[in-house]
């Protein structure tokens, strides 16, 4: 069912990439904009019309993941941008029984729509490799995992 | 302006081409893959597998589970056993705590001396291998055995079954015995899966046996190993032959014989009979 919807979902972003007419008249250069997804929060800053960089926390019960995001805009003049990027995160967690740390290194690719100027819908799909420690074992365990992630954002400018 | 159009025009192809290439590396990959919504999800997993590393006997059901619902599958097929007898408890005249499937090494392999023209032996429940040796020595005599962990108690404690190979004879060379072990520590294993084979060189005749029985890890005593159906235990009962006797009694079919309170697994006292 999630694969399905993801692939309507990247056929949207794909189709409406090449063909969406240019709404917003602005690229992504210079521009501040906070996020929330699920779960998480973000502020993202565009660096240039192609490059941007994010703060993230994702908060769940008992973890929490904090770390940055690097984007690649392929169009940032359209409607709907294409972008990959690249993501780090460390990693804590007390849960009933363990508590420990780790970190996540996460490659994606993934569109941005411009609902109006100021707000988007966003997406992205990506492999995460994530290593996590035991505090009192010292027990690790590591390994990649599919990752999808879905938000809106907020630009201020 | 129409340079402008052609320049867009290179940019949607260029665009198309990339994503069609990511994409056809994509959709390969995630085919039967699971996808996790949200990066917390998938930390979520990895931390329950973190959980089952630190305690992999956490899902194992309780011991009393064991008295109503018993297994069908013996630790050997009922046709290899040349002769065996239950668990003794120590209220039988000649206790002995551990029950015992005797093979006649003589009469194996059958075919080629590859393991598995070996008598098999099979997982009786679903559980953990809590701990084996490939190799165990003592002087200069060695044997294999393994520990399934299969069942817990209120208090915590995790109970496994032993199964030793035995009489403990040299290995003909370094390591011989490792090729008849197919499980590795840690591992799970279910009921009906082929565990090992079992060998002993020739010269333990029909002496060759499986001696098990219950424990629970880190505590001492014995406990006999009552988990199987009647029609299993009826089975074993049948190829008994002269072991299944204490003293001069006759054994009826059991798993265990004339048991002391603290051997009986389920807790429900001392009783002459458990199956």
């Amino acid at each position: 069912m999630l694969k399905k919807f993801l692939l309507v979902i990247i056929t949207v972003f794909l189709v409406g990439s090449l063909t969406a007419p240019i709404v917003t008249g602005d690229n992504l250069d210079n521009r501040i904009g906070i996020g929330l997804g699920n779960p998480y929060i973000s502020i993202k800053y565009g660096l240039s019309s192609k490059f941007s960089i994010e703060g993230r926390g994702a908060f769940g019960s008992g973890i929490f993941v904090g770390g940055a995001r690097l984007y690649y805009n392929f169009n940032p003049e359209y409607r709907a941008v294409i972008f990959v990027g690249g993501e780090g995160d460390y990693v804590s967690f007390n849960v009933d029984d363990m508590e420990g740390f780790g970190f996540v290194a996460y490659g994606f690719l993934g569109g941005e729509y411009f609902i109006t100027k100021r707000l988007t819908f966003n997406l992205d799909i990506g492999q995460a490799y994530i290593f996590l420690k035991e505090n009192e074992s010292a027990l690790d365990e590591e390994g990649l995992e599919w990752v999808f992630n879905l938000g809106i954002n907020y630009y201020f400018k | 302006m129409l340079k402008r159009k052609d320049t867009m025009k290179n940019k949607k192809i260029g665009l198309l081409i990339t994503f069609s290439i990511i994409v056809s590396l994509l959709v390969p990959s995630l085919r039967g893959a699971v996808i996790h919504f949200g990066v917390i999800r998938a930390i979520e997993e990895k931390i329950d597998k973190l959980r089952e590393k630190k305690d992999p006997y956490r899902n194992l059901p309780d011991i009393s589970t064991f008295r109503s619902q018993k297994s069908d599958r013996f630790i050997a097929d009922i046709g290899d056993i040349a002769r065996g007898h239950p668990y003794k408890g120590r209220r039988a005249n000649l206790p002995h705590q551990g029950a015992h499937i005797h093979f006649d090494s003589t009469q194996w392999p059958k075919g080629g001396g590859d393991p598995d023209n070996y008598p098999a032996i099979y997982a009786c429940v679903d559980g953990v291998v809590s701990k084996l040796d490939y190799s165990f020595r003592y002087g200069d005599k060695n044997q294999y055995y393994i520990d399934i962990a299969f069942a817990r108690d209120s208090a915590g404690s995790v109970y496994y079954l032993h199964h030793s190979i035995e009489p403990m004879i040299a290995e003909p060379s370094e390591n011989f015995y490792r090729q008849f072990v197919l499980v590795s520590l840690g591992q799970e294993v279910r009921k009906g899966d082929v565990m090992a084979y079992m060998y002993t060189p020739l010269v333990a005749g029909s002496a060759c046996h499986i001696c098990f029985h219950i424990k629970r890890i880190d505590k001492e005593g014995f406990m006999a190993p009552a988990l199987f159906t009647l029609p299993v235990v009826q089975g074993y009962h049948d190829r008994w032959s002269g072991d299944g006797f204490d003293g001069a009694d006759d054994i009826p079919p059991c798993m265990g014989y004339k048991l002391e309170a603290d051997e009986n697994p389920f807790g429900t006292g001392a009783v002459d009979i458990l199956w």
